[in-house]
């Protein structure tokens, strides 16, 4: 029995369906990547934070190592899966510079998805504040290496420190509940 | 539970397991400190097992510190340009090198030749040369170094290792942690966590000590302990206790706030008028010492007497114009911490006994005016007194420019020392003093001291006669600097208050 040759227009459509796999196993890879850099860097972090120094020195060091190499590749991983999934998912991008429309609901949208919108939105925002108070805690050291000494004071490092650990636990309450709207709705169906 | 978090828990777990095996296998860092005889041969301990005596530093783990890792002010300027430039022109930065200190201690050193004077200078070093001292570089056999930072005087790791002090008992009685500096892997790991470094360099946020009167206590108190001469300890400097005993330290101010404000002159003034002024910091440390940092001195003196060209790459010509602005702030301050005024006792005609009280105020000093090393630092008074036709009626405490002579009848404010033989000690030879006298007693905080000036006005004598009071300050006596140091150069007296009068004759 021989096989028909597939239509132009079925091999179209079969393409994007594989290339659409790809991309979500290229999107999962990425989640999954930053699931474990996250994960290492928030313990490695508040390790860091809540662990006496006196008690190791050294290992207090290296673990401020590790935490900032995988916090780098946490954020470098995140970046382009908030690209893909949001352009997956919404298809605009809108809300980096008008944020306000995030809370807007939309027609016809169930509130399962209004929800589950907006903790998005809020999980990428405290992902950026996240990001950027730690690029900007280690900005001085990463000049240091360009022979630039910038010391911006005590208290800027002091409440970036902060602000860095407040988003940090922001970010984690958040993934939960972005993630729990996901599985509410897997559950549901 | 969704993958993502599972894989952040497990992730965690394993981030955990890694710390805690870090903590086990890396082992801690081990402090810097040496060993007498295994690591410093042939050190010197004439009376007993300090290797600081008898000097009071000493170090938290009472080892000695690493000549070799010790760093320099040059160093800690890499980031804390700002700290490094106030402070590379303050006594601080001198206070080793300088070379007026330089040559007293070569003298006093000589005088006791026999009699381990090297050892004894540790008495001397643990304030002026803290981390030569705690190096053991204060040694007949010269066993360590060289080291920058301990070229420096009292540099940036000097109190910014500090743990602990006891100001009354002086003598630099520091306890630096200097053998506990934390290694980092990196100094932009210093930059990327300030807060470890701000810990472990003692900010005032971490260690409240240094910014308090006991911290400065512990050098500005100096008492010479029998080890060096006499049979009970000899109080020289008791700066600290002055303080302790003033209003000053029952309001709370210390000495930081006014002699590391980056205006002390004005802190002074707005404190004497009733007001809180705004604290802030500046590494200057204004005190008195007008003549290391005297930058328009002929042929580049300056230079000598600071015992070279500063650390670090500050430009020289920068270097000057701050200097004369530390002279600036110095004179300023001087000027600040006394006030002054003349009365006529009652109304006089030409031949009688006239009698001027001249009252001396301690209005801004939180110490004794004058206060420090007392029989170099001193003041005094001058009053000039003439007639109608200019001609000078009374002179009383003049100072020849010419020669560096003080008027001896003058009412001065100085400490003399005595050696064994009953001579004056001028030199500041602190080993050979055996008795102590105050030719007029110094003026606490917050009092006045009156001096009567009573004379016979000739009989033509025309009035009105004007009075002219002038209090002067001199950091050092002329024989010092002339026999001492062997300088042809005359140091001038800083004028501190000035009043003026107007008497009429009946």
């Amino acid at each position: 029995m021989g096989v028909e040759p597939l239509s132009p227009a079925s091999i179209k459509s079969l393409s994007q369906k594989t290339g659409g796999l790809a991309r979500y196993k290229q999107t999962m890879l990425l989640m999954s990547l930053f699931s474990v850099c996250f994960g290492l860097a928030l313990t490695s972090g508040l390790y860091y934070y809540l662990v006496p120094h006196d008690i190791n020195w050294n290992a207090s060091q290296m673990i401020l190592v590790i935490h900032l190499l995988v916090g780098m590749l946490a954020f470098i991983t995140i970046a382009p899966f908030i690209f893909i999934h949001q352009h997956a998912v919404e298809g605009r991008r809108l809300f980096f510079v008008i944020p306000w429309i995030a809370f807007r609901r939309r027609e016809k949208e169930s509130s399962w998805r209004q929800g589950k919108r907006v903790w998005g939105y809020l999980l990428t925002w405290s992902l950026l504040a996240l990001g950027l108070s730690g690029f900007l805690l280690t900005l001085p050291g990463i000049l240091w290496y360009f022979e630039i000494v910038w010391l911006p004071g005590y208290r800027i490092p002091w409440t970036l420190a902060l602000v860095h650990l407040g988003a940090a636990l922001l970010t984690v309450g958040l993934l939960w509940a972005h993630l729990r709207k996901l599985r509410m709705r897997g559950s549901s169906s | 539970m969704s993958r993502p978090i599972r894989l952040m828990i497990f992730s965690g777990l394993i981030c955990l397991g890694l710390a805690g095996i870090l903590s086990v296998v890396l082992s801690g860092p081990e402090g810097t400190g040496l060993v007498l005889n295994e690591d410093i041969p042939y050190y010197s301990l004439p009376w007993n097992d300090n290797p600081f005596y008898p000097g009071e530093i000493t170090t938290s783990d009472g080892k000695l510190a690493n000549w070799e890792t010790a760093p320099s002010a040059e160093f800690c300027a890499q980031c804390h340009e700002k700290e490094y430039r106030e402070w590379v022109v303050s006594i601080h930065a001198v206070t080793g090198p300088d070379i007026i200190y330089e040559t007293i201690i070569e003298a006093n050193e000589h005088a006791h030749a026999s009699r381990y004077g090297t050892e004894k200078i540790r008495w001397c070093d643990s304030c002026h040369e803290p981390l030569l001292t705690l190096m053991g570089g204060v040694n007949p056999l010269a066993v360590v170094g060289p080291n920058a930072a301990a070229a420096e005087g009292t540099s940036c790791v000097v109190c910014h290792t500090t743990v602990h002090a006891e100001p009354l008992a002086g003598n630099g009685a520091l306890t630096l942690a200097i053998n506990n500096i934390n290694e980092y892997f990196d100094p932009a790991l210093i930059m990327a966590a300030p807060a470890e470094h701000a810990e472990a360099m003692q900010s005032t946020t971490v260690n409240p000590l240094l910014g308090q009167a006991d911290f400065c206590g512990a050098c500005h108190t100096e008492i010479r302990p029998p080890a060096v001469n006499g049979e009970e300890p000899m109080h020289l400097q008791d700066t600290f206790d002055e303080w302790r005993r003033s209003e000053y330290a029952d309001r709370g101010i210390q000495c930081q706030d006014c002699h590391m404000n980056p205006n002390p002159a004005g802190y002074v003034a707005a404190l004497k008028q009733g007001e809180q002024p705004e604290e802030a910091v500046s590494h200057r440390f204004v005190g008195v010492n007008y003549l290391l940092t005297a930058a328009d001195l002929p042929d580049n003196l300056i230079v000598f007497l600071r015992g070279g060209h500063p650390p670090g790459d500050i430009p020289l010509d920068e270097w000057r114009d701050s200097l004369q602005e530390q002279q600036r702030l110095i004179v300023a301050l001087l000027q600040e911490a006394a006030d002054l005024k003349v009365e006529a006792s009652s109304a006089v005609s030409p031949g009688q006994e006239l009698t001027l009280n001249v009252t001396i105020t301690n209005s801004g000093a939180g110490h004794d005016l004058p206060t420090g090393p007392r029989d170099q630092r001193h003041m005094w008074l001058e009053m000039q007194v003439t007639d109608a036709l200019g001609s000078v009626v009374y002179h009383s405490g003049w100072f020849n420019n010419q020669t560096g002579e003080l008027d001896p009848e003058a009412v001065v404010y100085i400490k003399l020392l005595y050696d064994q033989s009953g001579e004056r000690i001028t030199e500041h030879i602190l080993f050979n003093a055996v008795r102590v006298e105050y030719s007029r007693q110094p003026i606490t905080a917050g009092t006045s001291d009156t001096i009567p000036y009573t004379f016979t006005l000739s009989p033509d004598v025309q009035g009105p006669l004007t009075v002219n009071v002038t209090l002067w300050y001199r950091l050092v006596l002329q024989e010092l600097v002339t026999y001492q140091l062997g300088l042809d150069m005359i140091v001038p007296p800083v004028m501190m208050a000035q009043t003026n009068l107007q008497v009429q004759l009946q």
